[in-house]
């Protein structure tokens, strides 16, 4: 999931640390997991050059930094090369690597630094076996730290209710789960993955009420990613549309639980299976690939309803 | 070499059935894996750097003959390829329409690399944008790897073949020496690919290029061309060859003897090559290095090779250079260095030309022979080549060392006769250095290195003492000049150096590899290169 071509899309990662070549085999071991994110991926042993670079591309928004910073805090560092990243109003994270054995200091750094988000082996970055797996964890907690930033649990909770009734829990679920099942095969970025699972929500907010939506302009502009409130109603249409992957992904989830409140998913499904052949668009064939797993999310978070209506 | 702008040089791809056709320098074992990852990763490669890519897919999978140009294509939604489209030129296979496949078999090849996969059909061909046919196949489940053990070919267009001397080839036939015309269709250091008249058979031979032979061997190819594998008598029949080769692949490079010596010394100036090092020279120190260059002209492709790149109006862009510095214990030792370039972002393509001629020119001389490179890892062009280099050749091997460098000045105090020298001549200068050694010592002559630094001693095996650095500095200065002589001197860079005293210098990276690892080192070099310049144009 950190190794796909999109999956750090306009972001830049940075390698820092001051123990000879590895902040290049760092660079080199992501490289060789992830040719496709191999020039989004720059590392320096010279702290004036990696800042230098930092104020210059500022789109450096995650620092996988070694813990040997030489002289100066690690803290220290992580937050400097962070702070041209977080002047355009987004968070920096990244992950602290040891030699080995965790310090004590890189202990007092993790802790110092909420958005270093975990502390590991060097020796398993650079196993080739390893480092994808790896990338892909990070990835996963970036975009879960990333998402957490933007929308805090109260506030996720706050819009949930607001959405309601124009969005129910079961229609909230149906489209979560469903996205969480297709984005996993889909080549989709960080933020597009949050837009995805929070536009819904935000377009639903936003018609019952816009002004809860103010301060939170961040969070609409990700949501905008996928422009779920305009979809289409004919899902077909979706599949030959000329828009992003993450508009006609969006489109096809608001689609899906269009069709699932009608009692018309399963038929539909059946319908587009006779689409499904060698060539046709990957969105199409993965969502007839998935049409049992679809319909089962559909039938478990209908029971889940009606268990609790019923309770 | 492919320029952004010149791409009328096209390298020959890698051909994996090529290998067995007596141009292997060493091959590896073919590696299967059957790990996703490791096949994502691969396909990602291929998908990534159109330019730097070839596939062939083999309607006869089984046998694998006449593989068909293709490309590799897949819905970009994805991931991962669930299903890999082949794209034909209809030229390519006429007949491909009609054919009916259940399985193919595909090679593709990335920055040297060939991969082999096979693969069922999941539709049949049908016609794809007018001019193309298309089929769509089921993504690898396998890979087979095997590195390209061969060194590039340039592919002879008409405009090429008028830049060669006339060329036959020389054979006995039945006792009687026939001489027969052939065109040259592909060119290598080690081998060309010919046609001629009547077919070659397996035989030995010499060609004659212009006013010179080299002796060869011609082996047939199934197509009714010849390889002809160059057995090079000596290294100046190997030069000589190489400056018509370099016109082909290397059309802005020539001999630094082209040139005057002060528009060198202006384009060391100009690109900082002194400053960044000792800082501007003395006209002592110019005077010095001119002369030493005039004793290094007959040392061209004996001892050293030293060419300039030209820009498109001639002038000198770049330079860089090889030289024979060290022996370990029988084996030579070649540097590369002595390379600078004036940043000019157009040009990027010659400054990577200035690296590759390098390796392609010591992979293919005729003796065997180990490379040695020192660099500054702030460069990260060259740290990115390096370690790229070294952690695709073996992840634990030890072949860059991180090091400290020091300018020693050392008496002619002692005479260690326990250290074995070796005195050896590079054009009409001396040049003494350590054979059976871990401690590498070499001097002379003085300005082989622009900046002084092949008078060196490297120190980095066997645990040396400073002690021992400082016998083995005293009797070079001792054995050279019988005067004080100032040397680099390289060491891990967690050694205690400051018994040594001496002052403080750049480099702090130490490459040493063996011949047969160039090939490797290219592909580092090429791949490098490519993400280089497409960090600078996303920029």
């Amino acid at each position: 999931m950190g190794t796909h071509d999109r999956a750090w899309a306009g972001l830049t990662l940075l390698v820092y640390g001051k123990r000879p070549m590895a902040p290049m085999q760092i660079e080199q071991a992501v490289a060789n997991a992830s040719p496709a994110n191999e020039v989004k991926i720059e590392s320096f042993e010279e702290y004036d050059d990696a800042l230098d670079f930092c104020k210059s591309q500022r789109d450096v928004g995650f620092v996988l930094l070694h813990e040997n910073c030489g002289n100066l805090p690690t803290a220290d560092v992580f937050r400097q090369l962070a702070k041209p990243y977080e002047k355009k109003g987004w968070p920096c994270f990244g992950v602290l690597i040891h030699d080995g054995t965790e310090s004590i200091t890189g202990l007092k750094t993790m802790q110092q630094c909420s958005n270093l988000l975990k502390y590991i082996s060097i020796q398993d970055l650079l196993d080739k076996r390893k480092t994808a797996l790896i990338l892909d964890d990070v990835w996963e907690n970036f975009s879960i730290a990333f998402q957490r930033h933007v929308i805090p649990r109260a506030l996720e909770e706050t819009f949930l209710s607001l959405a309601k009734p124009e969005l129910t829990t079961t229609d909230v679920h149906f489209m979560d789960r469903v996205n969480t099942l297709l984005a996993a095969s889909l080549n989709l970025s960080w933020i597009e993955t949050i837009s995805l699972r929070w536009a819904p929500i935000v377009g639903a907010v936003r018609n019952r009420n816009p002004s809860a939506l103010e301060p939170h302009e961040a969070l609409v502009q990700i949501c905008s990613l996928s422009n779920s409130s305009s979809a289409p109603n004919d899902m077909l249409e979706i599949f030959q549309t000329k828009t992003t992957l993450c508009t006609r992904l969006g489109h096809s989830i608001v689609a899906l639980n269009r069709l699932r409140q009608n009692k018309m998913l399963d038929s539909f499904l059946k319908t587009l299976g006779t689409q499904n052949k060698p060539g046709a668009p990957a969105l199409l064939r993965l969502i007839v690939n998935e049409r049992d797993k679809i319909l089962q999310i559909a039938h478990e978070e209908e029971a889940a309803t009606y268990h609790e209506a019923a309770g | 070499m492919r320029s952004p702008t010149n791409r009328t040089l096209r390298i020959v791809p890698f051909n994996p059935s090529d290998y067995s056709l007596a141009e292997v320098l060493s091959k590896e074992d073919q590696s299967l894996t059957e790990n996703m990852r490791d096949i994502s990763a691969a396909l990602s490669l291929y998908f990534q750097w159109e330019p730097y890519r070839s596939s062939l897919v083999y309607p006869d999978y089984k046998s694998k003959t006449k593989g068909v140009p293709c490309s590799m294509d897949y819905d970009r939604d994805e991931r991962t390829p669930t299903e890999i489209s082949i794209i034909i030129k209809k030229e390519a296979f006429s007949n491909f329409a009609q054919t009916q496949f259940q399985k193919l078999a595909i090679r593709f090849e990335v920055f040297r690399t060939c991969y082999e996969f096979e693969a069922s059909a999941l539709s049949p061909p049908e016609i794809f944008n007018d001019d193309y046919f298309r089929i769509i196949i089921t993504p690898p489940r396998a890979l087979k790897t095997f590195k390209s053990r061969r060194l590039p070919r340039i592919e002879m267009t008409s405009i090429l073949k008028e830049k060669l001397p006339k060329t036959t080839w020389n054979q006995a036939i039945d006792g009687q020496n026939n001489e027969i015309d052939v065109t040259i269709e592909e060119m290598g250091l080690k081998s060309i690919k010919v046609k001629c008249s009547q077919r070659l058979g397996k035989a030995f031979g010499k060609l004659k290029m212009g006013d010179f032979e080299i002796p060869a061997e011609a082996t047939p190819t199934p197509e009714g061309d010849s390889i002809l594998l160059f057995n090079f008598e000596n290294n100046e029949s190997f030069g000589r060859y190489f400056d018509v080769y370099r016109l082909l692949a290397y059309p802005s490079l020539s001999p630094r003897s082209s040139f005057s010596a002060d528009a060198i010394i202006q384009l060391y100036q100009m690109s900082n090559y002194f400053g960044k090092f000792e800082g501007e020279k003395s006209n002592e120190q110019i005077r010095d290095i001119k002369s030493n260059w005039k004793d290094l002209e007959t040392a061209q492709h004996l001892t050293t090779a030293d060419y300039v790149a030209r820009d498109d109006d001639g002038a000198p862009f770049g330079a860089s250079s090889v030289a024979l510095s060290f022996y370990n214990d029988d084996r030579p030792v070649w540097v590369f260095h002595q390379l600078c370039s004036m940043k000019i972002e157009k040009y990027v393509y010659l400054t990577g030309q200035l690296y590759m001629w390098r390796a392609e020119y010591l992979a293919a001389r005729p003796e065997p022979l180990e490379i040695a490179v020192w660099f500054h890892s702030r460069s990260r062009w060259l740290e990115r080549i390096y370690v790229k280099y070294s952690m695709q050749t073996n992840y634990n091997s030890n072949v860059l060392y991180p090091i400290i460098d020091r300018r020693c000045t050392f008496e002619p105090n002692t005479n260690d006769s326990s250290i074995k020298l070796r005195e050896y001549c590079v054009g009409t200068a001396r040049r003494i250095c350590t054979t059976s050694s871990p401690v590498w010592a070499a001097a002379g002559p003085r300005f082989l290195n622009a900046n002084e630094n092949l008078d060196c001693i490297v120190a980095l095996w066997g645990n040396p003492t400073s002690a021992q650095i400082k016998v083995h500095g005293e009797t070079i200065s001792s054995r050279l000049t019988g005067a004080p002589t100032t040397i680099l001197v390289t060491v891990p860079h967690d050694f205690n150096i400051n018994e040594l005293g001496g002052a403080p210098q750049l480099s702090d990276r130490f490459c040493h590899f063996k011949k047969n690892q160039l090939i490797d080192l290219l592909a580092s070099v090429e791949h490098s290169i490519a993400v280089t310049t497409r960090k600078f144009n996303n920029a």
